[in-house]
């Protein structure tokens, strides 16, 4: 029995749809992920008999999404042959399945905890961290609470005098409990809270909730909120990348382009607030359309600011990436090969890095990205260098999709009311954020209101890359491979 | 040995009241050459205030060399800038003032690597072992540049040796510009200071300096802090003394020359940071290493020369 293949976006009837048996759903998992197809969400919904896993597997190559699923009856076993015995792109993803769900993926390599912090495990056992043995071996122990104002998250550093011999990331501080709180919400209540997952991603996670919805809803917005939506989100990607390169040279102690960049991401913030009020696009995005809308004065505004950033940028790019200073300490730093990014598996900016061409704007095409496009480079090193050389050249081919944007904004008014959602449907929404892939699976129930939500930031693939990355690299180089992924915390906590 | 001058005294006052100064200074252009406004030149002064003013809270597993430590620290290097001759003989002064001088910092340094372990904190265990591995390297850089022209002038007192140094000579001229850059890359290992050291990182991981002193606060921060900028001052003096301005130009205008210098050099460390990444952790021993050689070098062409 061979999955078909579903459009992303598009609503799956839940009556429709039915679960493999174990062995079956076990080997046709398998099988997708062998020939190519990447996990991207592996979740539990409760319904009347059991809990039912549904995998979500895209192949970035075809375009193609595919689900399947398979049902633990309450007088099951809760138990499977864990898929990364062998399939390691599933490691991680099985970890927070059994975290959720507590179905126990037997044979699982390294079964640990994903969001539950200090050490806690399901079985009662206290987890504790992966330990190098040796006679010269030393444990560093960073976190949660850092010297600098950012976010909490411990790291467990296996060291041989200064270098890196293996790290554990060990997240969770910031669980707020957002798929939880979700389905409970009013629709105002759940867009504040879907704009909070991850704060320098508000637009992007935004958008595709409100896709999710749109979708359920069977609802399509319009081609001008669509494109408007699309500005959106590259303002937001070239202000996230900014700040990631001002944060990259403050690590190396570079204070000129720290200060540089800080200043060309301001002025691109300051441009979203003086659209929708928000330095971060909060309240931008609604179901249905756009809360706030160009007119002809601030389409010139936004046309004078990006020309402006457009003008400034190879001078602050060129402080950065021809200083031989800087250049020295980027290169060859904390290297993900391509091989690894598979395994992983790396998604978006990071991916992109180590020669992975995955986007979900080209792959999965949604919203304003189906009629155009935007350039979307790779280069191979996996280093440091091309993480924080793709965030410059990305900046550029935002910039340049915002401009043919402006200049072609359909004229057709760009809000319409969302009717009531379909009941018992499902929907995966992709988005490429700025670090990379954003999926929203929204469940809704008999009577049409979200049942269940299942969110996956990028950073939820990408932690684990930042912990192969800076193996063999001296510890006092691990900041600065932190940053050049500039992980979300809290969208990995949810 | 020990001057009856009281003026000599004050100055020694004087420069220790105004090394916060130094360091403010430092940060203001820093500020200013990355296009920042800055916080006023006076801000490390608020900063020790502020200290003075906070509780002292000790590590349940620190023991007495963390209470001692500060002051320890504190009074090697306030020490040391007793044996300095500023415009007038110093206040200390005998032959083999300049071992001591060496030796006082090292003593300094060696309670600073104490304290940091005596804490028993991974993060401050890894910055005594940077700084003791990194001090290995930058010690020889003083013996070679100071220590050679004690050779030369045939003494071993700051005094008759910086007293010595004579601008007509053109052999001294190469040595002096040469050994200006030595002391130079001294001052920035040492002092913690960029390419070698981030004083402004927050990252642990990446500190040497300031991940020892992670755990102190209130007045011994305070005692720290301002033994940080003292010995920022110290090597600045050393430095621009090696230039003998009070020698060429006599006290008054030897002065200003004096304070011109010390602001070069603070311009110069503030062009640095604001100019170049830091310096992967490896590579800096292969640094201090370059230090030394070229000191070894110019001590080299120097003893040579002066013997034929």
């Amino acid at each position: 029995m061979n999955a078909q293949p579903v459009a992303p976006g598009s609503i799956i009837e839940l009556d429709e749809s039915v679960p493999l048996k174990r062995g079956d759903w076990i080997a046709e998992s398998r099988r997708l992920v062998r020939d190519g197809a990447r996990p991207v969400a592996l979740l539990g919904t409760k319904d009347g008999y059991g809990v039912r896993v549904w995998l979500a597997l895209a192949s970035d190559s075809t375009g193609e999404l595919f689900l399947n699923s398979t049902v633990f009856s309450a007088h099951d076993r809760l138990a499977y042959a864990a898929l990364s015995y062998d399939v390691p792109q599933m490691n991680y993803f099985e970890c927070d399945l059994y975290e959720q769900t507590g179905i126990v993926p037997e044979r699982h390599p390294w079964l640990r905890p994903v969001r539950s912090g200090n050490g806690w495990r399901r079985d009662g056992n206290a987890y504790s961290f992966y330990r190098v043995e040796g006679e010269e071996v030393h444990e560093v122990g960073v976190g949660p609470v850092h010297a600098g104002v950012i976010e909490p998250g411990h790291f467990r550093f296996q060291c041989h005098g200064e270098e890196i011999l293996h790290v554990e990331i060990h997240l969770g501080y910031q669980h707020r409990g957002v798929e939880e709180l979700l389905p409970r919400q009013n629709r105002a209540q759940q867009l504040v809270l879907v704009e909070s997952i991850a704060g320098d991603s508000v637009i992007a996670h935004s958008t595709a909730f409100c896709a999710a919805i749109e979708t359920l809803s069977g609802f399509k917005p319009s081609l001008r909120s669509q494109a408007v939506r699309g500005i959106a989100a590259e303002l937001e990607r070239i202000a996230m990348h900014l700040s990631t390169l001002s944060g990259i040279a403050t690590d190396i102690g570079f204070a000129l382009p720290a200060a540089a960049f800080g200043a060309l991401r301001t002025s691109v913030i300051n441009l979203t607030a003086e659209i929708c009020g928000s330095r971060f696009g909060r309240g931008w995005i609604i179901p249905g359309g756009v809360r706030f809308d160009f007119d002809e004065a601030l389409i010139a505004r936004t046309r004078s600011v990006l020309l402006d950033v457009l003008a400034k940028f190879p001078d602050v790019e060129a402080l950065l990436f021809d200083a031989p200073s800087a250049l020295a300490r980027m290169e060859g730093t904390g290297i993900v090969t391509l091989e690894q990014a598979c395994a992983i598996p790396l998604v978006g900016l990071a991916a992109r890095a180590s020669g992975v061409s995955i986007d979900a704007r080209s792959d999965f095409p949604y919203g304003i990205y189906r009629y155009s496009s935007v350039q979307s480079p790779t280069l191979e090193s996996g280093d440091v260098y091309a993480r924080a050389k793709l965030r410059a050249l990305e900046i550029r081919a935002s910039i340049e999709f915002i401009r043919e944007q402006l200049d072609n904004l359909p004229p057709t008014k760009s809000n319409a009311p969302v009717a009531e959602m379909k009941p018992n449907g499902f929907v995966v929404s992709l988005v490429e954020g700025h670090r990379g892939e954003i999926a929203h699976m929204v469940f809704t129930d008999a009577r049409g209101t979200i049942s269940q939500v299942k969110i996956k930031d990028p950073s939820f693939n990408n932690w684990q890359g930042v912990a192969v990355g800076v193996r063999e690299n001296g510890i006092s180089d691990f900041p600065l491979c932190n940053k050049s992924f500039d992980l979300s915390y809290a969208g990995h906590d949810l | 040995m020990v001057n009856r001058d009281s003026l000599s005294w004050l100055a020694w006052v004087v420069v220790l009241a105004i090394a916060p100064l130094l360091l403010g200074i430092i940060n203001k252009l820093k500020a200013r050459l990355s296009g920042r406004f800055g916080a006023t030149v006076f801000q490390p002064y608020y900063e020790l205030l502020r200290l003075a003013r906070k509780e002292t809270v000790y590590s349940t597993s620190a023991g007495f060399i963390t209470r001692v430590a500060p002051v320890i620290v504190w009074s090697t290097i306030a020490f040391a800038m007793l044996l300095l001759p500023l415009g007038r003989s110093a206040p200390i002064s005998f032959s083999g003032d300049i071992i001591l001088f060496a030796y006082l910092l090292a003593l300094g340094r060696f309670f600073q690597i104490l304290a940091a372990l005596d804490v028993g904190s991974s993060f401050e265990g890894m910055g005594a072992s940077r700084e003791a591995r990194f001090a290995v390297f930058a010690e020889p850089i003083f013996f070679f540049t100071v220590g050679s022209l004690a050779i030369v002038t045939r003494s071993y007192s700051f005094a008759t040796i910086l007293g010595g140094i004579s601008w007509t000579d053109p052999l001294f001229v190469v040595f002096v510009c040469v050994g200006v850059l030595s002391l130079f890359f001294l001052m920035i290992t040492e002092c913690s200071r960029m390419p070698v050291d981030d004083p402004t990182t927050h990252l642990e991981l990446t500190m040497i300096h300031e991940v020892m002193i992670l755990d102190a606060s209130g007045i011994d921060l305070m005692l720290y802090q301002h033994a940080a900028s003292s010995k920022l001052l110290l090597y600045s003096i050393l430095t621009a003394l090696l230039l003998n301005p009070f020698g060429v130009l006599g006290p008054a205008s030897g002065m200003a020359l004096f304070i011109l210098i010390v602001l070069a050099l603070a311009a110069a460390v503030a062009l640095v940071e604001t100019l170049m990444a830091r310096f992967r952790l490896v590579l800096v021993p292969q640094f201090l290493l370059f230090a030394t050689a070229i000191g070894v070098l110019n001590t080299l062409i120097f003893t040579f020369s002066r013997h034929s």
